[in-house]
């Protein structure tokens, strides 16, 4: 059985799956936010990330800036269980909302 | 080259990682870097993005907890977390009782507001460095005889000073006077200083753009009889110049001449004179000026003199040369003995802020007594506070808490009330300060400078912190006395206990008393002053006159017969406007500017040996003196027949005819201003003593000319402008717009500047009294609402602690005026205590007042019983409700909770 994911847990793994090597936790901020057009916060973003790593569905590695800033970016991939347990929770979605469109867009 | 990319300002970046741990830095600073870029490019708010990211990302990343983490673990940082816990503690707390909180937070905000924003004004004008170079190596140097404390330098003076002191490694001079420029835009009057070359060295200040003129240039510009050279401010060069860089070298117009600038002085250099006397209409321009000892004399006193330090000499030196030199030109007949006349030096310092040190310095004291009234009236109501806490912290002791952990937990509600009240005082400091702005007050030097900067935030943190421990340490002296077996058995019926808690509060509202009892009679010492200093009889009617000044440029106006035309033109174009019912000429409007003496001979008076008739020289058209309201004793005033061909005739004051004409008549008799050379002037009239160098300056001996009879009766060039006077019976300054078109009409480049009414330029001398007085008053009236806050909260807590005794007293018969007599008495007892140890405090403190007072001695009677008298008062109001309120007392209600 995959992981049980919460609904941000959701959204921070659609947009690491979606951003592949780019997924750091600033460009998975600016995708949820721009997908759910709420204000998202970078700190809730970085936790939910810890949580997600401490349950083995994603890795992060650092990876030296393009700039010259000396800085590294924390690059996130998700692993194969989280691959698994964002699978599950859509296709979750898809079977429960099947059929719901016509209701949803009239209410 | 490509631009660099935009990136989030240094200082953003520093808070930002000093907020997050140092285990989430790197990566999330990058991050936010990322999209900071982003959002830059599209223009969408990304500092304050940036910012509230960080703030949020720090919270979380430092408390929230990842779920499937184990607790967190705070290694070696125990003394932090248990100081949050402390806070977060403290923080519900005070959640609980809004009241108490918001009472204690706007007492502490008063406090620290007021004593901040006293603090920015005083770090302005106290403790900011001038604008010079080594301040403590430069001195001013003065000349001084009888009537005269502290007077100019002459030519000779100065050259001798010079050639003759050890002391002195150099010695500049300046004067300043009004020019007219043109040529820029509108004809404008501007104040120039007339320096010697050396000046800007002797400060010690050099220019930012270009360079000073030389000795050479002062030379030939004196030769030439014109400014030819001027080095300008900076702000001059910013606003009249456009900030032009190429400025230098530029010709600008004074006084119809040609003038070339040679350099920009840098932001904030003024003259000494500046911040002092000039400080009204500070000098914006720097012209030459050549003391040339051809032409040196003794007898031309009107040079301000800066002088620095030879190395290794002192004030001290200084002052022993000066007064060797002054004791010589005595001796060889310079000067006559009888002037008592020598020289001194002052520390620029003392010189440019003596005047307002001692205001400062007691307003200082005061908002100290302010903030300590504060803090006893916090600690009271945390004591209070801690009262109703005792459950709480029974527990607490019994469940293990130590002493110093109760300790702690009281000083974290000190930090907690003492940085919200700082916050509140933020705000007041920079509201005072925006007050002190359209105030404007000239008279205190560098008044304008005032800021709320970083120092004054520094200065809030520690007066905050100060404020935390004063107003925790009575409520930690009641946790560290506390014992769990008084708690348990205190619970709310233990009386003895509450005494003691009481006797504490007392203590607290008897401090409070005594030290508004010191600020209330300080404010009314002060009130007094200036009431007396507005009772002066200053000679003339201020009310109803409108003054400005008029300068006419040398260049077109250098004859008597111009200079007469062009007086006689105004004037008779002002006198035709609706409402003007006099008008005239002044060359020296009293209290707006200084005066100084002319030696004379009177005809038939004989000077005691080695004496020198002298007197204050004023000159006046007709209608001039009936304009400003001064008074004819004798005699007549200056008619339009005093021409310059008319036989001359001269006004004298009160205070001259006594002294020269004692026990005669002068009007019909003869003087002459100056020697033998010049002619005789007829005495026509005696006018009443003005009080002209300040409110409360000595009067002295004093003449007046008509401007037309000026050259003639002195040998000297005319008096090309002055103040204009008018008297009109309306509101003065609707005149204001005509007096412009009638000056205009008679000649549009002349201009017309300082437009105000006289009553303004009284004001402006009061101002350091009056701000004195207010800034008092304002103190003493929050002391008297914060003590009475004090004892209203004593007295509400005394009524609680002892319901119980007062229903058993009720109860065995005692009336309702019996138990409003018991808390009123218990209420008067401490603001009685409290008035005595104040006049015992006073004792000490009222000295420091002596020095600001006039007309109203430190133990003024009607002060120390009026002082005393209202703050008994305030203090029975603040009794009355507690006392009611006991007197309501329900006796079967009060047992039964026993």
């Amino acid at each position: 059985m995959p992981a049980y994911l919460g609904e941000f847990e959701q959204l921070v793994l659609f947009a690491a799956l979606k951003l592949d090597d780019e997924a750091t936790g600033g460009a998975i901020r600016a995708a949820i936010a721009d997908g759910s057009r709420r204000t998202v916060w970078i700190g809730a973003v970085h936790t939910t990330l810890d949580r997600l790593e401490l349950k083995g569905l994603v890795r992060s590695r650092l990876v030296p800036r393009a700039d010259s800033s000396g800085r590294r970016r924390k690059v996130y991939s998700v692993r194969p269980a989280g691959r698994a347990a964002i699978g599950h929770a859509y296709t979750t979605w898809v079977r429960m909302t099947r059929g719901l469109k016509p209701k949803l867009e009239s209410s | 080259m490509t631009p660099a990319p935009p990136s989030a300002p240094r200082w953003a970046r520093r808070i930002v990682a000093a907020m997050i741990p140092s285990r989430d830095r790197e990566f999330l600073l990058s991050d936010l870097d990322d999209e900071f870029v982003a959002r830059h490019r599209a223009g969408d708010h990304a500092l304050f993005w940036y910012l509230a990211q960080a703030v949020h990302a720090a919270w979380t990343r430092r408390h929230a907890t990842v779920l499937v983490d184990p607790p967190p673990v705070h290694s070696g940082s125990t003394m932090l977390t248990s100081l949050a816990a402390d806070l977060r503690s403290a923080w519900r707390g005070f959640r609980r009782q809004p009241g108490i909180t918001v009472a204690v937070v706007l007492s502490l905000g008063l406090g620290i507001g007021t004593a901040s924003a006293m603090f920015s004004i005083v770090r302005a004008v106290l403790i900011a460095p001038l604008p010079y170079r080594q301040p403590d190596r430069l001195v001013t140097v003065w000349s001084q005889w009888t009537g005269f404390d502290r007077t100019w330098l002459s030519t000779q003076d100065v050259l001798d000073f010079k050639a003759r002191s050890r002391a002195i490694q150099d010695i500049g001079v300046w004067d300043s006077a009004r020019v007219t420029l043109t040529g820029l835009g509108e004809a404008a009057r501007v104040s120039a200083g007339t320096v010697t070359a050396n000046l800007f060295d002797v400060l010690g200040a050099a220019p930012i753009y270009g360079r000073v003129f030389t000795v050479q240039e002062a030379i030939a510009a004196s030769k030439a009889g014109r400014e030819m050279f001027a080095v300008v401010s900076y702000n001059f060069w910013r606003g009249t110049l456009g900030a032009d860089p190429s400025a230098v070298g530029r010709t600008i117009q004074i006084n119809d001449h040609d003038v070339t600038v040679l350099g920009v002085m840098p932001p904030g250099f003024q003259l000494p004179t500046d911040f002092t006397e000039d400080s009204a209409e500070p000098t914006v321009l720097w012209v030459p000026l050549y003391l040339d000892p051809a032409t040196a004399t003794h007898g031309d006193h009107g040079l301000y003199g800066a002088a620095r330090l030879a190395p290794g000499a002192t004030l001290r030196h200084l002052n022993d040369d000066l007064a060797a030199i002054a004791r010589d030109f005595v001796r060889t007949g310079v000067y006559p003995a009888v002037m008592h006349f020598t020289a001194f030096g002052q520390s620029i310092d003392d010189d440019v802020l003596g005047g307002v040190r001692p205001s400062m310095r007691v307003l200082l004291g005061a908002v100290t007594f302010l903030l300590l009234i504060a803090c006893a009236n916090a600690a009271a109501l945390l004591v209070a506070r801690a009262e109703t806490r005792r459950r709480e912290w029974t527990t607490r002791v019994a469940l293990g808490a130590g002493r110093w952990r109760l300790l702690r937990l009281q000083l974290a509600e000190g930090v907690l009330v003492a940085g919200t009240g700082g916050m509140l005082g933020i705000g007041l400091a920079l509201a005072s300060k925006r007050a002190l702005d359209t105030i404007g007050p000239a008279a205190i030097p560098r008044a304008s400078d005032v800021t709320v900067d970083w120092r004054v935030m520094l200065f809030m943190l520690a007066v905050s912190a100060v404020s935390a421990i004063l107003c925790s340490l009575a409520p930690a002296i009641h946790a560290i006395k506390f014992s769990v077996v008084d708690g348990l058995k205190d619970g709310n019926t233990n009386v003895s206990a509450g005494r003691g808690r009481l006797r504490l509060r007392a203590l607290l509202v008897v401090s409070q008393i005594s030290l508004g009892l010191l600020l209330l009679a300080g404010a009314g010492l002060m009130a007094r002053t200036l009431w007396s200093m507005r009772q002066v009889d200053l000679g003339f009617q201020p009310s109803g006159v409108l003054t400005a000044r008029v300068a006419l440029p040398a260049s077109r106006y250098s004859t008597p017969e111009q200079v007469d035309a062009y007086d006689t033109a105004l004037l008779s174009r002002l006198r035709q406007v609706p409402g003007v019912t006099a008008a005239g000429l002044i060359r020296s409007l009293p209290l707006a500017a200084s005066i100084g003496d002319w030696g004379m001979t009177v005809e038939g008076y004989t000077p005691p040996p080695g004496d020198h008739p002298k007197g204050d020289w004023q000159v006046a058209t007709p209608g001039a003196l009936e304009a400003l309201g001064e008074h004819l004793l004798r005699g007549r005033l200056f008619r339009d027949s005093d021409g310059a061909t008319a036989t001359p005739v001269v006004l004298v004051n009160e205070t001259m005819a006594q002294t020269y004409w004692a026990g005669l008549d002068p009007v019909g008799r003869r003087m002459r201003v100056g020697g033998q050379s010049q002619p005789w002037v007829t005495v026509v009239g005696i006018v009443g003593d003005v009080r002209h160098n300040g409110v409360t300056a000595p009067i002295k001996t004093k003449f007046y000319l008509p401007y037309a009879q000026f050259p003639i009766a002195t040998g000297n060039q005319p008096i090309a402008g002055g103040t204009i006077v008018l008297r009109t019976d309306r509101d003065p300054m609707v005149l204001a717009s005509s007096m412009r078109a009638a000056a205009a009409a008679v000649d549009p480049q002349v201009p017309i500047a300082a437009i105000r009414p006289m009553s303004t330029v009284i004001d402006t001398a009061l101002t350091a009294p009056r701000l004195t007085s207010q800034v008092m008053g304002g103190f003493a009236a929050v002391a008297l609402v914060l003590s009475a806050i004090g004892l209203f909260g004593l007295l509400v807590y005394l009524v609680a602690q002892r319901t119980q005794e007062i229903g058993i007293r009720m109860a065995i018969g005692a009336g309702t005026g019996d138990v409003v007599r018991f808390v009123f008495v218990e209420g008067m007892r401490v603001a009685l205590l409290g008035v005595a140890v104040g006049l015992v405090l006073s004792a000490l403190g009222v000295r420091a007042l002596a020095s600001l007072l006039y007309g109203v001695k430190p133990w003024d009677p009607l002060t120390w019983l009026v002082a005393p008298a209202v703050l008994i008062a305030v203090a029975a109001i603040a009794c009355v409700v507690p006392a009611l309120r006991a007197a309501a007392i329900d006796p079967l209600k009060a047992l039964r909770q026993a």
